[in-house]
């Protein structure tokens, strides 16, 4: 559900101890029924009350309560740990995946860059569009994020030495903690930055489906991934993006969470 | 948004998996590194080591008598949830090791990964309405009972454990493993949202 077709949802912010704008909630003017004549005042307490009655019914108890810094930062470092392991796995089993980090882990691959210095230094052109898209704090969640997955990838490199994974296994377990790891991530409204924030620009601008630039990014990825993988690997990496498509699709609240 | 933490069979059903997947991968990671954890698979951990039976095995057997208490606190739902998450954790947490295995694995490292993964893996349990098993609700029907405090209880079973760790493992061992409990419950502990899911 984006903004377009849900206005009130998206915008529903609650901030304590800030003053709810009323919109559309005139005073009208009371008449005793049957009559013309003005009924009288209603007592100031009932006025109150039908005021945060109404204040309720815009902001419903099960919209995201805000997050303390606190919990972003752990939240975040936690999601970002989840993300940076999927990959390690991925890694390990020599597949790919959609995405930038997957276009990242073809590069590295094909030229056999380092995966974490490839990955952010592509997603540097994309925190200026973050800025641009969504502004200051969702560009510098992003530089974050991006930054804490680059390097705990490579800090699980010497650390955890993956001595034989079957390339199911890597891609199930990519799924689910990537996935999961992305969930945190937006729940904390951080991304993985790149192609994503492009295509959501793309949408805000041309009504072009967000799903689509992605999809088709991701196919052309796939396309390339043929020529360099095994058939089989590019397979088992097709699975793990699905496995964390599903995770994400399944779970994430856009009730709940209002992100890209 | 009423149904607040209500979900469907298969949102459950993949939450359940989800669970029970990533608590198996933590358990692969603790296993391997021979650290210990606290609460019931931490029970299981440490006989596991002791008989040298497969931790899956002794984590189905030791849950058993507990779907009986869990069946008469929590109800049938919730014993049936439980029941499948351990059965599918112990069935992975044996099938997984054939398929992944760790040439070099950073102890500080792993007990933080498995403190993350079945963090992770016990909240979407929690949510979906199952849990890891016995000790919990036991703590939970002695706070009923007795008045016990259920937290406290817990953490008076753990420290046994500990203890227990302590012959069969040498001090930094326990010391890491210590580290990996702290981190599981840090995470639920400021993930956990009661005023969306009651739980255990």
């Amino acid at each position: 559900m984006n903004a377009a077709a849900c206005p009130s949802l998206a915008r529903v912010q609650f901030h304590p101890g800030k003053k709810v704008r009323q919109h559309g909630h005139t005073p009208e003017l009371r008449r005793i029924p049957g009559t013309d004549r003005p009924a009288p005042a209603r007592p100031p307490l009932y006025e109150a009350a039908k005021a945060a009655q109404n204040k309720v019914m815009h902001v419903d108890p099960s919209t995201p309560r805000r997050y303390s810094f606190f919990e972003d930062i752990q939240g975040l470092v936690i999601a970002s740990a989840q993300a940076a392991l999927g990959i390690h796995l991925l890694r390990a089993a020599g597949l790919v995946t959609g995405g930038t980090a997957g276009t990242a882990l073809i590069l590295s691959y094909a030229f056999g860059w380092n995966f974490s210095a490839t990955f952010f230094l592509m997603n540097i052109p994309f925190f200026g569009f973050a800025w641009y898209a969504r502004g200051p704090v969702f560009c510098l969640k992003s530089l974050v994020t991006v930054g804490l997955v680059s390097i705990l990838a490579e800090v699980l490199k010497p650390l955890v030495h993956v001595d034989q994974i079957h390339p199911g296994a890597a891609a199930a377990l990519f799924g689910i903690s990537a996935g999961v790891g992305l969930l945190g991530l937006f729940r904390h409204s951080g991304s993985l930055g790149g192609v994503s924030i492009v295509a959501l620009i793309l949408q805000d601008r041309f009504g072009f489906k967000a799903g689509w630039t992605q999809l088709l990014h991701d196919l052309v990825l796939f396309s390339v991934a043929l020529f360099l993988l095994p058939f089989d690997r590019v397979l088992w990496s097709l699975l793990g993006a699905v496995i964390l498509n599903a995770v994400i699709a399944f779970n994430h609240r856009r009730d709940w969470y209002v992100v890209t | 948004m009423t149904e607040t933490g209500k979900h469907s069979l298969f949102e459950d059903a993949q939450g359940l998996a989800y669970g029970a997947t990533m608590a198996a991968f933590g358990i692969v990671i603790l296993t391997h590194l021979g650290l210990v954890t606290g609460q019931t698979a931490g029970l299981a951990v440490l006989i596991s080591y002791a008989t040298g039976q497969s931790f899956g095995l002794v984590f189905f057997l030791i849950n058993i008598p507990f779907y009986v208490v869990g069946y008469l606190r929590m109800g049938p739902i919730f014993t049936l949830k439980t029941f499948v998450a351990v059965a599918l954790l112990s069935a992975l947490s044996i099938w997984m090791p054939q398929h992944l295995s760790f040439a070099t694995l950073d102890p500080v490292l792993g007990a933080i990964l498995f403190g993350f993964l079945s963090g992770s893996a016990l909240l979407a349990l929690f949510r979906h309405g199952a849990s890891l098993g016995g000790v919990g609700i036991v703590a939970l029907i002695l706070q009923d009972r007795l008045g016990w405090r259920a937290g406290w209880v817990q953490l008076g079973f753990d420290a046994l454990l500990f203890a227990a760790a302590f012959a069969l493992r040498d001090a930094k061992t326990v010391a890491i493993s210590f580290l990996g409990a702290v981190v599981v419950n840090v995470v639920i502990a400021i993930n956990h949202r009661r005023d969306r899911y009651i739980a255990t």
